[in-house]
């Protein structure tokens, strides 16, 4: 990324100098000039690039640890050692007051700066690791490489780097790769390391010998659960209720003091069910009705790529009478709870009008309005879903609702999303 | 970057003397509760708790074998308090909190929802690692054999706002087996997860992905209370809580597991966009109100709150959430807590603030002001029982650090005040030279460790430096 941003200033500067001086560039392929680097080859051995050992069982002055004991105390044992005559002992305590850093450092190969750059890509810092007495099922350490020049990249050692899921009093090996070094936020000069730091955070007690560079080939890793391939939701069409809501991700069914939204088996459209509908928000506990389903077990869907032709269909009657507006509002909602929404009008009807018969309502995305409540319900002659700010994010659809607003009752079923353009003529027609 | 790497177990613990409860359930219109244990408690060992639901769906927790009302307190900070105001139980939000107060709450007849710190997205836990899911697991099968049997614990409360701002719902699984350990391990505690506000996606996928959860919790703020016209006023013209989580399925009982003055996330802003804050007054008013309707208007499945913040911190500015001070003051929000929890109001009244003004105007006028320029500040602030008040004035740069979840953020150091004339509760200052948004705050004490509260944003510069920045 540095390389690409360094190449592009080259770039910049170039075209300046010869605005500047009125010379004229020869056209180049702008992708060819900020092309990443390929990376380095992987070298034949890790101690052609590096001093491989960053601690074994040297007691000198490369190793450091911090002076106030308060905070770290730390030596070399010989009493516990995973190989060779001595091991690291370090114990921490950052709640202790006073305390705003716990570390301690190695400056391997007596303090030479050190170029790791060629390993980045395939070598790892390997240590081995148990606790001073019972477990720990973290290790809040976050190594630090230094370079000469105060640069710092980091790695958090978390559990997925432990051969076995916590640390205890069995030695097991700590494997952290350079490539998940964090080289930018400090930037790190690779070329130039000076020393490994271990930065030691909340509280602990252990053990830590043989820490070295070693080649390492990333390996996926074990994924704890694994999801359910699912369906593409946003290939057209989708059912969201026949006889009940797709995946059972329906919500509103319940009969409370504003609303009574049920599955009825009494003369559906098609299939065995559909749901009944009657509310009415007059009631001073009342706000609005709602009733709404996920067709994607509630993972948000992108509906960007099919927003010019897709649409919200279903059937519907009235259970009694006639009318040309239900006060209901058909709306797609975001994980941001914005919503493009619009009013059950009848021209979304062929025949214009709702009756006691099933009739196909067909709402194309498109035909959904931001702006809230007040714009769902106005005329068809003002604008639609693309043209106001506020409406949900086609990115990151929650779900598909209805919003009941004063009375009213009806049946609704077959609910689906459908491509609009499978709509020969009719209710499209009149928008 | 390296403090996301950090989980937070951050709330400090004021260990003080036992006072007796009082227990008066006689005026509100809240579930009777026989939650508190009136005594020093004589009973050792694992209390039961369990959940039952009557003929008519109304659930009831049980401890003990009694029904037992939460009146919780969220937060661990002046428990001695939290049982003389009526309080019979506190809220933790991690093992480590948890375990630092369990022998004292009980002690002082206080029950605990032993929290679990569950980790999440936005603090960097990985739910595709099969490692950490596990030592995760593993670490709280530890504390729950270690712990279960304290007399103290009411329930676990398995995760605190996992939702917020997540991705991966995987955390509900995750959660499912904490659950699910928990029933292995310890028979006689409930397990609840509480959720960052009320979202039906939240309760299906619970539903779905998390069937061993007994209790929903819900932390939530100027959404707690709606439906009723009057409440619209309040800025949130949605559904009740309880009747959203029926309308999304779940029919099981809930606890209002955070609940206080409107979130800084939902409130009027500026026109620099900082959140106006409501004075501990308007503060005290929401409370009440958002209990007796928002929560003890739902008996039938509502068994409890915990209202936020049983102490004080800084979030966005050090004053918001904190039903305290820092030094132990008590806001007016105390007074109506206490006739809540026990149908009578205490003795002393905290004072009243009904105004803070720059130049006479309020925090909704966006004032702007020029370096240097001499302002005045006025607050109106009076005692109920007339007794002299003393005001302190304190004047902070706006809060950079802010975060999300309630993670710690840094408190602003103060500017030194060039105070030209007046005092007590109306003062001429000259106001720094340096460009920024800025808020006075007014602490205003009475004689009894009562204390009101209030701040108002102002702006040293142009409305065009303001938008600039």
């Amino acid at each position: 990324m540095r390389a690409s941003r360094f190449s592009a200033a080259v770039l910049l500067v170039l075209l300046a100098v010869g605005a500047s001086s009125c010379v004229r560039f020869q056209t180049v392929n702008l992708y060819d000039g900020i092309a990443t680097p390929p990376p380095p080859e992987r070298p034949n051995s890790i101690s052609l690039a590096v001093e491989p050992t960053i601690y074994s069982d040297q007691n000198d002055d490369q190793i450091w640890f911090q002076d106030d004991t308060n905070c770290t105390q730390g030596q070399l044992t010989e009493e516990v050692v995973f190989e060779g005559e001595r091991a690291i002992q370090v114990s921490w305590n950052r709640f202790v007051e006073g305390c705003k850093w716990a570390g301690m450092g190695v400056g391997w190969d007596n303090w030479a700066g050190k170029d790791l750059s060629e390993l980045l890509p395939y070598a790892a810092i390997s240590m081995r690791v148990r606790t001073v007495e019972g477990k720990m099922y973290g290790l809040p350490i976050v190594l630090t490489l230094e370079d000469y020049g105060g640069g710092m990249g980091f790695a958090y050692t978390g559990n997925r780097y432990f051969e076995r899921p916590f640390i205890d009093e069995e030695w097991q090996r700590v494997i952290v790769p350079l490539a998940d070094f964090d080289l930018d936020v400090e930037n790190l000069d690779p070329t130039n390391v000076k020393q490994l730091m271990f930065e030691l955070q909340q509280s602990g007690s252990i053990y830590m010998d043989d820490i070295e560079v070693i080649f390492y080939d990333p390996v996926p890793l074990e994924p704890w659960l694994v999801e359910e391939p699912r369906p593409d939701p946003a290939a057209l069409p989708i059912t969201l209720f026949d006889d009940g809501f797709i995946n059972d991700d329906g919500w509103g069914l319940v009969t409370d003091a504003c609303q009574s939204v049920q599955i009825t088996q009494a003369a559906p459209s098609m299939g065995d069910a559909a749901l009944s509908f009657e509310w009415d928000i007059s009631g001073d506990e009342c706000y609005e009705g709602m009733v709404g389903v996920s067709w994607d077990k509630w993972f948000p869907v992108d509906v960007t790529s099919i927003s010019e032709v897709a649409g919200i269909q279903f059937d519907v009657r009235l259970p009694e009478g006639t009318a040309t507006q239900i006060p209901a509002r058909i709306a797609l909602e975001d994980y941001g709870r914005r919503t493009s929404q619009i009013i059950l009008d009848a021209r979304f009807l062929e025949s214009g009008t709702f009756t006691t018969e099933w009739q196909t309502v067909t709402i194309p995305f498109s035909a959904l309005r931001g702006g809230g409540r007040e714009l769902a319900s106005a005329p068809a002659t003002v604008g639609n879903l693309p043209e106001f700010s506020d409406g949900a994010d086609l990115r990151n659809i929650k779900q598909l609702m209805f919003f009941l607003d004063e009375a009213g009752a009806m049946f609704v079923d077959n609910l689906k999303l459908i491509d609009t353009a499978s709509v020969s003529v009719g209710p499209l027609e009149r928008r | 970057m390296r403090t996301l790497f950090l989980l937070a177990l951050s709330l400090s613990l004021l260990a003080s003397a036992a006072y007796a409860q009082n227990e008066q359930d006689t005026t509100t219109d809240r579930p009777a509760s026989s939650g508190v244990l009136e005594e020093t408690p004589t009973l050792e060992g694992v209390i039961p708790v369990e959940m039952r639901q009557d003929d008519d769906g109304n659930w009831t927790l049980y401890r003990g074998g009694e029904p037992y009302y939460i009146r919780g307190a969220g937060g661990i900070q002046f428990m001695d308090r939290a049982v003389a105001y009526g309080a019979n139980s506190v809220r933790t939000w991690g093992a480590g909190e948890a375990i630092s107060v369990l022998d004292e709450a009980h002690e002082l007849g206080l029950s605990v929802v032993f929290g679990l710190w569950v980790g999440m997205d936005r603090q960097g836990f990985d739910y595709s690692d099969t490692k950490s899911v596990e030592s995760q697991l593993a670490r709280f099968r530890e504390v729950v054999r270690e712990y279960k049997d304290h007399p103290a614990i009411l329930m676990w409360g398995v995760g605190n706002e996992v939702d917020l701002f997540y991705e991966d719902f995987k955390v509900w699984d995750a959660i499912n087996d904490i659950a699910e350990m928990i029933k292995e391990e310890d028979p006689h505690h409930p397990t609840m997860t509480v959720t960052a506000g009320l979202d039906v996606a939240e309760i299906q996928l619970i539903m779905e992905r998390a069937p061993a959860i007994d209790i929903m919790g819900i932390n939530t703020y100027g959404e707690l209370v709606g439906g009723t016209r009057e409440f619209r006023s309040y800025g949130y013209d949605g559904p009740s809580v309880g009747t959203t989580l029926r309308r999304a399925g779940w029919d099981g009982p809930y606890i209002i597991a955070e609940w206080g003055p409107d979130g800084h996330w939902e409130v009027p802003r500026t026109s620099w966009g900082v959140p106006i804050e409501q004075t501990s007054t308007e503060k005290a008013r929401v409370y009440r109100l958002r209990y007796e309707r928002g929560i003890a208007a739902d008996s039938a499945y509502c068994i409890g709150s915990y209202a936020f913040l049983w102490g004080e911190k800084q979030e966005t500015t050090p004053t918001w959430y904190g039903i305290f001070t820092p030094g132990g003051y008590e806001t007016q929000v105390m007074d109506e807590l206490e006739y809540v929890w026990t149908g009578s109001y205490p003795e002393n009244l905290a004072p009243q603030l009904d105004a803070l003004t720059i130049n006479g105007q309020d925090a909704f006028a966006n004032v702007y002001l020029e370096p240097r320029e001499v302002a005045t500040f006025f607050a109106d602030v009076t005692d109920p029982e007339g007794r002299p008040i003393r005001y302190d004035w304190e004047m902070l740069p706006e809060s950079t650090d802010i975060r999300a979840g309630g993670d710690a953020e840094t408190r602003p150091d103060a500017v030194e005040l060039d105070i030209v004339s007046g005092r007590d509760g109306e003062i001429n200052v000259r106001v720094p030279r340096r460009e920024g948004p800025y808020r006075m705050f007014i602490y205003a004490y009475d004689d009894s460790g009562n204390v009101a509260t209030a701040n108002i944003p102002f702006f040293i510069g142009s409305p065009e430096q303001a938008s600039a920045r």
